[in-house]
C-alpha cells in the first residue's frame, strides 16, 4: 500500500488549527493591553511623548498585532482543511473571508508604525511644527484602530460559516459550532454599529467581544486538547 | 483522453513558477531599488521632489514595475500551491495563504510608490501646504512604501519556511534546497523589527543568495521529476481514500524513493 506519511493527520491539523487560534487571541490580548495605555484620547502631545519614552513597548504592541495576524492564517488554513470534508464550498468561502480579513490587517501594521517615522525628529520632517507631527501621528494611530473593526466584519462572516460547518460535522460537539456562529454574528454588529452609529457602538463593546471570545476560545480549546472524531471525520471525508 | 494531455506536466509548471519568480524578482528589485534608488536622496526632500519631477516617466515606470511585480508573484504562489500540494494539503495551503497577505502588501505599496507623485503634481489644490511641506509628505510616502515592503518580508519569510519544509518532505525535489530555504525565510522573518531586519541585512542577503538563487536556476533547468511528482500525489489520494490516519495509526513505511539529499 502506497500511501504518503507527509500528510498531516487530522488530530494534528486540529491541534495547529486550535493552538494557533489560542495564539491569535493571545498575542492580540498582549497586543491591545500594551499599545492601548499609549493612547491618550484626544491628546495628540502626550500620546507621542508615550511613543518616544516606550519606544519598545510600541514595537512590542506592533509585533504583537502581527504575530496574531499571522497566527489567524494558519487557524483559517488549518480549519479550512479541517471542514472540507463537511462541505467543500462553503469552507473555502469561509477561508476566503478570513484571508480578506488578515489582508485588511496589512494596511493596518503599516500604518501602525507611522508615527515612529513622523516622531524620530528626522531633518526632513521639520518642515512641520511639532504640533502638527504629533497631530498627524495621533491620526494615523485613529487610523489604525478603525482598520480593526473593518477586518472584524469579515473575520465574523469567516465564523459564522465556520460554526455553521462545525454544528453540521459529525466529528465536533454541536454547541461549539453554535457559540462560533453567534460570536461572529456579534462581530459583525459590534463593528457595524460602530461604523453606523459611534455614539452606540462602545456601549455594545463590553457585552459582545466576551460573547464573540467566548465562541472562538472554546472552539479553539476544544481542538487544541481534543482534537477531533478521527473515525467520524474519515468517515465524513471518504 | 484529450483533456488529460491539455492539462500542463507537474515538470512545465515547475518551470513556468520559476521562470515567474525570475520575473517578480527582477521587476520588483527594478521598481523598488534600481529606479527607486537612483531617485531617492536620504534625508532630503526638496531633491528627492525634484527627482521625481524631473524624472516624472522613469519614476512611473517604477511604479508600474513594482505593481507588475506583484502580477508575477501571485502568478508563481499559486504554481508553487498545486507543486506542493501533493506533499502536504493542509501547510501548502496554509503557505499559499501566508503569500497571499504577502502579494495584498506588496499591492499597498505600489499605492504608496504613487502617493508622492499626485502630492506634488496637486497643483493650487493642495496649497494650503507650503511646498516643503508637500515635498517633506512625498517623502515620507515613499518612506512608508518601504515600510509596507519590509511588512511584506516577515509574510514571504514564513512563506520560505513553510514551503522549505514541503520541499524537504517531498520525493521529488532536493531535499538541500528545502534546508536552505527555510534558514533564508527566517532571516526574512526577522524585518518584523524592521531596524533588526535591516541590521541582519547583509547575513540575510547571503542566506537570499545560497537559498534563492539555486532553487530558482533548479526550477528552470530540472523542474520536478514528473514520475516522483505523481508517486507522491497518488499515495496522498489513497491516504485519503483509505480513512487511514497517519499519526493515529501505525505509521506506516515510507515507500516512495527520496532523492538523496545533495541531488
Amino acid at each position: 500500500m502506497t500511501q504518503s506519511n507527509t500528510e498531516l493527520s487530522p488530530r494534528a491539523n486540529a491541534r495547529a488549527a486550535g493552538g494557533l487560534w489560542w495564539l491569535c487571541i493571545l498575542s492580540g490580548m498582549v497586543g491591545f493591553a500594551v499599545g492601548a495605555p499609549l493612547i491618550v484620547a484626544n491628546d495628540a502631545t502626550a500620546t507621542a511623548t508615550n511613543i518616544v519614552t516606550k519606544e519598545s513597548l510600541f514595537r512590542l504592541g506592533f509585533v504583537a498585532d502581527l504575530i496574531s495576524g499571522v497566527s489567524y492564517v494558519g487557524v483559517t488554513a488549518f480549519i479550512y482543511y479541517l471542514l472540507r470534508p463537511v462541505s467543500k464550498s462553503l469552507s473555502l468561502v469561509g477561508a476566503f473571508f478570513g484571508l480578506a480579513g488578515v489582508a485588511i490587517g496589512g494596511a493596518s501594521w503599516v500604518i501602525h508604525l507611522t508615527p515612529l517615522l513622523l516622531l524620530h525628529g528626522d531633518q526632513y520632517l521639520t518642515v512641520f511644527t511639532t504640533s502638527q507631527l504629533q497631530a498627524m501621528s495621533l491620526a494615523a494611530l485613529k487610523l489604525q484602530t478603525q482598520a480593526f473593526p473593518i477586518g472584524m466584519v469579515f473575520f465574523g462572516i469567516q465564523c459564522m460559516s465556520i460554526g455553521y460547518l462545525v454544528a453540521r460535522s459529525t466529528f465536533l460537539p454541536r454547541i461549539l459550532g453554535i457559540l462560533l456562529a453567534i460570536g461572529g454574528t456579534c462581530y459583525v454588529i459590534v463593528s457595524l454599529s460602530n461604523f453606523l452609529a459611534p455614539s452606540l457602538g462602545p456601549h455594545f463593546l463590553p457585552f459582545l467581544m466576551p460573547i464573540a471570545l467566548i465562541g472562538e476560545g472554546l472552539l479553539g480549546g476544544w481542538l487544541l486538547v481534543k482534537g477531533v472524531n478521527v473515525q467520524h471525520w474519515n468517515e465524513e471525508a471518504s | 483522453m484529450t483533456h488529460k494531455a491539455k492539462e500542463w506536466s507537474p515538470k512545465a509548471r515547475a518551470r513556468l513558477a520559476g521562470a515567474f519568480e525570475a520575473l517578480e524578482g527582477f521587476t520588483s528589485t527594478f521598481g523598488q531599488v534600481n529606479i527607486l534608488g537612483k531617485l531617492l536622496v536620504v534625508g532630503n526632500a526638496a531633491a528627492t521632489a525634484a527627482n521625481i519631477l524631473k524624472h516624472e516617466t522613469l519614476f512611473r515606470l517604477g511604479f508600474a514595475s513594482s505593481l507588475l511585480g506583484v502580477v508575477f508573484h501571485l502568478a508563481w504562489a499559486f504554481l508553487f500551491y498545486q507543486l506542493l500540494r501533493p506533499v502536504n494539503r493542509s501547510v501548502s495551503f496554509c503557505a499559499l495563504l501566508v503569500i497571499l497577505v504577502g502579494c495584498t502588501i506588496q499591492a499597498l505599496t505600489a499605492l504608496l510608490y504613487l502617493a508622492p507623485l499626485l502630492v506634488l503634481t496637486a497643483g493650487s489644490s493642495l496649497s494650503a501646504l507650503t511646498e516643503q511641506q508637500l515635498q517633506a509628505l512625498a517623502y515620507l510616502f515613499l518612506k512608508l512604501n518601504g515600510l509596507a515592503m519590509d511588512t511584506n518580508l516577515v509574510f514571504f519569510g514564513l512563506w520560505c519556511v513553510l514551503t522549505g519544509y514541503l520541499i524537504f518532505r517531498s520525493t521529488f525535489m532536493p531535499r538541500i534546497l528545502g534546508v536552505l530555504l527555510a534558514i533564508d525565510g527566517l532571516g526574512w522573518m526577522t524585518f518584523m523589527s524592521p531596524p533588526l531586519g535591516h541590521y541582519l541585512f547583509p547575513i540575510i542577503a547571503v542566506a537570499c543568495g545560497l537559498a534563492e538563487i539555486p532553487l530558482q536556476l533548479w526550477l528552470l533547468i530540472f523542474g520536478v521529476n514528473n514520475e516522483r511528482w505523481r508517486a507522491q500525489a497518488e499515495g496522498i489520494q489513497e491516504a485519503s481514500s483509505d480513512h487511514a490516519d497517519a499519526a493515529d495509526a501505525e505509521a506506516p513505511k515510507r515507500v516512495a524513493v527520496r532523492l538523496p539529499l545533495f541531488l
